[in-house]
């Protein structure tokens, strides 16, 4: 440890502020005394051990919730901006496909083959062009039907699985089909939507909702870059629960 | 970020939804935010590092800032995300346990022989960094293992930066009187 004499003149609190900078960066000149070097090698080790590569089937199946956040964050956004609830809901369809595909493996660690695979649909399928159409296009209550027929009748999953999944795309087609219907208490936003229905701008964007999180803890990060903890929103969680204006 | 790809147009991309942006994003993130978990002794911290990640592609369109801020605006996601993972554990104990049942740690008895076997086990200084007070081990991990700034760090955490560096002082002080010099031959 170093005598605080060898520091004469200088504040012991700045002195040990710059050790600990140069520790942090690695910076150790050669007459560092042992306090400096017993601190640089206190952070090497603490790196050493903690900073390491995520296993690949972590990471694959980190990046595969990743992708499917991406693609459910895009959903409502399609509906404002001119695509159909038949994309949404075909979109819908594979990722919830390739949801049950996960679940089936075994959640959350799956087998590297079949997450790769499903994050492959998830990302080529959900963003086919030929699923887009314009937002004037007319949403028929037939086509609903239609395509959660096909799914369930085409569709790999058995039991428990099968029927999350149509039932998952029943319900986004008809949550869909009723956002583009205007006599839709949801789309005039007449304050006494159940809370899913934010179609239309009528609901807070995610991300936005008011300060302070729940048990009268600090909220959500700021997405602006500016960490606040007191009291910024959480981008997107609990997503759809915001109020209805 | 590679500067073939700078953080800007990395961003912009992964917050269209481009599946190599945010793998790019991941890769760069995912050591550092794993490790913070692991290093605050999260049960589970690959599970809540996927929250963590998942929260940050739903946040990403709304995010403004350059590459330093949006590591800050990550760990407060993982900062948040710890403590909600806690308060769930929290709900769930049911079956108190006496301290006299727990493990004895290896810093109980700290050794060249305990030391030399922790080392091996590859969990030496994890158990070291474990073994501070919370709030330096908040900011030891931010500042070592995120690598965030004082002012950063403060922020995530509500403190005055001078809290944070006294804070640091103590916690790498007493890091630091555990590492044992290596032996005079």
């Amino acid at each position: 440890m170093a005598d605080p004499s060898d520091h004469q003149g200088v504040n012991e609190f700045q002195q040990f502020d710059w050790e600990v900078e140069a520790a942090l960066g690695g910076r150790i000149p050669p007459d560092a005394g042992d306090r400096l070097v017993s601190m640089a090698t206190a952070v090497r080790e603490i790196r050493e051990e903690l900073l390491l590569d995520p296993a690949p089937a972590v990471a694959e199946a980190h990046l595969a919730a990743m992708l499917a956040a991406s693609c459910r964050r895009s959903r409502p956004r399609r509906r404002v901006f001119g695509f159909s609830g038949r994309a949404m809901g075909i979109a819908a369809a594979l990722v919830a496909g390739s949801a049950a595909s996960s679940v089936a493996a075994g959640l959350p660690w799956v087998q590297r083959g079949n997450q790769a695979e499903a994050s492959r649909i998830a990302v080529g399928g959900a963003w086919g062009a030929e699923d887009l159409k314009p937002v004037n296009a007319p949403v028929s209550a037939n086509h609903h039907g239609e395509e959660v027929s096909v799914i369930a009748r085409t569709t790999e999953e058995q039991g428990r699985d099968k029927g999350a999944l149509v039932s998952s795309i029943a319900r986004t087609q008809g949550q869909a089909h009723q956002a583009m219907d205007p006599n839709d208490v949801a789309v005039k936003g007449n304050g006494k939507s159940n809370g899913h229905g934010k179609a239309l701008g009528h609901a807070k964007p995610e991300g936005k909702k008011e300060a302070g999180g729940k048990d009268g803890l600090p909220g959500n990060p700021d997405p602006k870059g500016n960490p606040d903890p007191k009291g910024n929103p959480d981008p997107g969680h609990k997503e759809g629960r915001g109020p209805v204006k | 970020m590679t500067p073939a790809t700078p953080f800007p147009r990395t961003l912009a991309s992964a917050s269209a939804g481009d599946e190599h942006a945010l793998a790019e994003l991941y890769r760069s993130l995912a050591p550092a935010v794993i490790g913070y978990l692991r290093g605050q002794g999260a049960a589970e911290p690959e599970d809540v590092a996927s929250e963590v990640f998942v929260s940050l592609v739903r946040g990403l369109p709304g995010f403004e800032g350059d590459e330093e801020g949006f590591r800050a605006w990550v760990f407060t996601i993982a900062h948040r995300r710890l403590i909600d993972e806690r308060r769930r554990l929290a709900r769930r104990l049911e079956d108190p346990v006496d301290p006299g049942d727990l493990p004895v740690t290896p810093l109980d008895v700290v050794n060249a022989e305990d030391e030399a076997l922790a080392r091996l086990e590859g969990a030496w200084m994890l158990t070291r960094v474990q073994d501070l007070t919370p709030a330096q081990r908040d900011v030891i991990l931010l500042r070592v293992v995120a690598d965030l700034s004082v002012d950063r760090v403060a922020a995530i955490l509500g403190k005055e930066p001078g809290a944070v560096k006294m804070l640091q002082r103590r916690g790498l002080a007493r890091l630091a009187r555990t590492i044992v010099p290596d032996p005079v031959t």
